[in-house]
C-alpha cells in the first residue's frame, strides 16, 4: 500500500469514517515503524488547529434583526414582549393523540390488507403508499418497488437448466450484443435438434434461450398476436402449468386499478393450487414477477446450474437475469420502459430485439417505435430512490414534480403558465425526511408558492 | 432566553412576525458561522441567513414544518453551495493543481504578524474550491463523508480523496509555518543577543 493510502486512513480516522478493518489495517501500519506514528500526530495536530475556522467572527443578531424586519417589512411592533411559550401539555392531548394514532394505524392496516389479501386478483402485489417497499418474492427475487407500482407473482420454480432444450424451431438467431431495433427474419437454427412435436397447441411461436449459446433463438411468427408467445416445445423438465392465453396489451391497463384482470397466463386463483413443480410450461420460462407498472429495483440471485428468473413488463416484452442488481421503469404513463444495471447483466428481450445491458448501462426502449438507445447510467446514481432518497442535479421542474408525484403517490397541480422545464435546481432529498421536507427544498430552490391539499394533493402556483 | 424547536415553533405558528424574531435572533449567528465557512464571505453569509428566514416567514402557512434547526441547515447549505457553484470566479478544484508556494503565506514578513489562527483560516481560504467544501462540511458542519457525497453531488470515493489533499496541503502548511517561526524565533534570538 502507498502512502497516500494511508493518509486517506488517517483522514478517515479522523473524521470517524474507518470501519473495523480500515482500523485493523492503520494500526498494523502504525506499529510497523515509528515515523508512521510521528504522520499520524502531526496530522492530528492539523486537523486540531483547523478547530476554530471562522469562530472568532462575530455576529450581532440583535442589530440584524432590524435591517432584515426593515427589508422584508416584517411587522415588529410587538417584539419587545416577553413571549412565554406554553410548556404544559394536558393529559387530554395525549389521549387525543393516541386515539388519533390508533385510527390511522388501523387505516393502514385496512390499506395493506386491501392491497395484499383483498384484491380480485390475488397474486397482485401494489404499493399504494407513500414510500417504497420491499418483497421478497422467492428464493431468487428480492423487488423494492416505488409507490404507484404493481406487479403479478409469477409462479417462479426452482429449475436447473434445461441444456438439452428441445425444440425445434424456425428461429431468428439474433445476436444479443446488437442494437438492432427490429429483429431479421434470416438465418434460422435448429436450437438444439428435437422436435416439438406432442404437446405444441398453437404451434408456432416459439421463444427460448440456448443456454450454452449468447445467441437467442426465437421464431418470428405470430409475434404480435402473443406477447408472451405460447411456447410450445416440447419441455422435459419441470415446469409449471400456466393454461396461456396470454394476450396483455397496454390498452388493457387500468391506470391505477387494483383490479387487474389480465392475468393472462392463466394464473388462477391463489399459488397454492398451482403445483410449481408438477406441470408442464407453455413457454419454459421461470416468471418471478409478471405485469409490472411503474418503478422497481431488482436484486437476483438464482443459483448457479438454475434457470434465470423472467420478470415480465407487458407486451411479451420481459428481462431475464441470473445475477444482477438493476432497476426498472415501466409506468403506465409512459410509453418507454428504462432498464438500468447496477451490476450483472441482464437480458431484455422484446419482440425480436434481444438486448443485452450489462453493468454501468441504461437501455431506454421506446414501445411504440421499438427502438431502443443504450447509453451509461446517468451520473447521479437512478437507484438511490429504493432507499428513500430523491436525487435533482439540475432537473427541470416538470421532472422534479414528476419524481415527487411518482415517488410520494402524489398529484401535483400546477396552477401557472410558466415554463416548468426551464426551471432547473439542484438537491438532495434525504431519507429521514417526509414530503413536506421535500417540497420545501423545492421551494427553497426555485420561489413559488405550495399548498398541499389534504394528503394526496399539492397546489403549485407564482412560479418565479 | 433559549427556547426549544418545538416552542419556537408553535410561537411561529402562532404569530409569524414573533416566531420569526426569536427564530432569527436564537440561530442568527450559528446560521451565519456556517455560511460564512462554506462562501468565506461574510456579507454574502449574511444575505444567504436572511433570505432562508425570509423564506421561512413567507412560507409559514404553507408548509409544517419538523425540525426547525435541520430546515435552516439545510436551506443554508443548499443556498450556500449553489452561491459557491455559481460564482464566476469558482474553478472546479480538480481542473487546477494546487501550488503549495503559490499560495500567499510563505512569506516572513506576513508570518510575523499573523497568529496560527489566522494562518490557518487564510489556509483553510486558499484550498481548491471543492476540496475546501468538502472539508468544512465534514469537519465543521460534522457531516458523514455520506452526506458531504450526497450534498454536494459527487461519490464518496471523491469526498475521501478531497479529504485527503485537504489535509495534506494544512499539514504541509502547518509544518512550514512551525518550520518559519522557528527561524524568525532563531533571529530574533541573535538580534536580542
Amino acid at each position: 500500500m502507498n502512502k497516500d493510502f494511508y493518509i486517506s486512513l488517517i483522514s478517515k480516522k479522523l473524521s470517524n469514517e474507518l470501519n473495523a478493518a480500515e482500523l485493523k489495517d492503520l494500526n498494523i501500519w502504525l506499529s510497523d515503524v515509528k515515523a508512521n506514528s510521528l504522520t499520524l500526530n502531526q496530522f492530528k495536530s492539523t486537523w486540531d488547529i483547523t478547530k476554530d475556522y471562522k469562530s472568532d467572527i462575530s455576529f450581532d443578531a440583535g442589530t440584524a434583526f432590524q435591517s432584515f424586519a426593515s427589508k422584508y417589512e416584517i411587522p415588529t411592533t410587538h417584539t419587545k414582549t416577553n413571549i412565554e411559550p406554553k410548556r404544559k401539555v394536558g393529559v387530554k392531548k395525549y389521549i387525543l393523540i393516541l386515539s388519533l394514532l390508533m385510527i390511522t394505524s388501523a387505516f393502514i392496516g385496512a390499506l395493506i390488507y386491501n392491497s395484499y389479501f383483498n384484491s380480485d386478483n390475488p397474486n397482485q402485489v401494489a404499493n399504494h403508499e407513500m414510500h417504497a417497499q420491499s418483497f421478497n418474492l422467492n428464493d431468487a427475487v428480492n423487488v423494492t418497488i416505488a409507490p404507484n407500482s404493481r406487479f403479478d407473482k409469477g409462479v417462479y420454480t426452482i429449475e436447473r437448466k434445461d441444456i438439452s432444450n428441445n425444440s425445434t424451431t424456425n428461429a431468428n438467431n439474433i445476436d444479443s450484443n446488437s442494437s438492432n431495433s427490429n429483429g431479421s427474419n434470416s438465418n434460422s437454427s435448429n436450437s438444439n435438434g428435437s422436435n416439438s412435436n406432442g404437446s405444441n397447441s398453437n404451434g408456432s411461436n416459439s421463444n427460448s434461450f440456448n443456454s450454452n449459446s449468447s445467441n437467442y433463438n426465437n421464431s418470428n411468427s405470430n409475434i404480435s398476436n402473443s406477447k408472451r408467445a405460447s411456447n410450445n416445445s416440447t419441455i422435459n423438465s419441470l415446469d409449471y402449468n400456466t393454461n396461456d392465453g396470454n394476450n396483455a396489451s397496454k390498452n388493457s391497463r387500468a391506470s391505477g386499478s387494483s383490479n387487474n384482470t389480465n392475468n393472462n397466463r392463466g394464473l388462477d386463483s391463489g399459488l397454492s393450487n398451482n403445483s410449481q413443480y408438477s406441470t408442464q410450461s407453455t413457454d419454459n420460462k421461470n416468471y418471478a414477477v409478471e405485469n409490472f407498472y411503474g418503478q422497481g429495483y431488482f436484486d437476483v440471485n438464482v443459483k448457479a446450474g438454475m434457470k434465470p428468473a423472467v420478470i415480465a413488463v407487458e407486451e411479451g416484452n420481459y428481462i431475464e437475469a441470473e445475477n444482477a442488481i438493476f432497476n426498472l421503469q415501466n409506468y403506465e404513463d409512459d410509453n418507454f420502459s428504462i432498464i438500468d444495471v447496477q451490476t450483472g447483466t441482464v437480458k431484455f428481450v422484446a419482440g425480436d430485439n434481444v438486448l443485452i445491458v450489462e453493468e454501468g448501462q441504461r437501455l431506454i426502449y421506446d414501445e411504440t417505435t421499438k427502438n431502443f438507445e443504450k447509453v451509461s447510467l446517468p451520473k447521479l446514481s437512478p437507484f438511490q430512490w429504493h432507499k428513500g432518497i430523491l436525487v435533482f442535479d439540475n432537473t427541470p421542474l416538470d421532472e422534479a414534480f414528476s419524481m415527487i408525484e411518482r415517488f410520494f403517490g402524489v398529484d401535483i397541480e400546477v396552477t401557472d403558465n410558466s415554463d416548468l422545464s426551464q426551471q432547473n435546481f439542484t438537491a438532495t432529498y434525504y431519507k429521514s425526511s417526509t414530503l413536506n421536507d421535500c417540497l420545501e427544498i423545492l421551494s427553497e430552490s426555485i420561489d413559488m408558492d405550495i399548498v398541499r391539499n389534504g394528503q394526496r394533493n399539492i397546489e403549485v402556483s407564482n412560479i418565479k | 432566553m433559549n427556547y426549544t424547536d418545538s416552542e419556537l415553533i408553535e410561537i411561529f405558528y402562532e404569530d409569524g412576525s414573533k416566531g420569526i424574531e426569536l427564530i432569527f435572533k436564537q440561530y442568527y449567528e450559528v446560521m451565519c458561522r456556517t455560511a460564512i465557512r462554506i462562501t468565506k464571505e461574510r456579507s454574502l453569509a449574511e444575505d444567504i441567513v436572511q433570505e432562508v428566514f425570509f423564506e421561512l416567514y413567507k412560507k409559514r402557512e404553507k408548509l409544517k414544518i419538523e425540525s426547525l434547526i435541520g430546515y435552516l441547515k439545510r436551506a443554508v447549505y443548499n443556498r450556500s453551495i449553489n452561491k459557491v457553484k455559481g460564482r464566476k470566479d469558482h474553478v472546479d478544484a480538480d481542473e487546477i493543481a494546487y501550488e503549495l508556494s503559490d499560495n500567499g503565506h510563505n512569506s516572513q514578513d506576513e508570518l510575523e504578524y499573523e497568529e496560527l489562527e489566522t494562518f490557518i483560516n487564510g489556509v483553510i481560504d486558499s484550498l481548491p474550491e471543492k476540496c475546501r467544501l468538502v472539508f468544512v462540511l465534514n469537519r465543521f458542519e460534522q457531516l458523514s463523508y455520506k452526506e458531504v457525497a450526497a450534498k454536494m453531488e459527487i461519490s464518496v470515493k471523491t469526498v475521501e480523496n478531497q479529504m485527503s489533499k485537504a489535509l495534506k496541503i494544512l499539514r504541509a502548511e502547518f509544518e512550514k509555518y512551525k518550520y518559519l517561526e522557528k527561524i524568525l524565533d532563531e533571529d530574533r534570538g541573535i538580534l536580542s543577543e
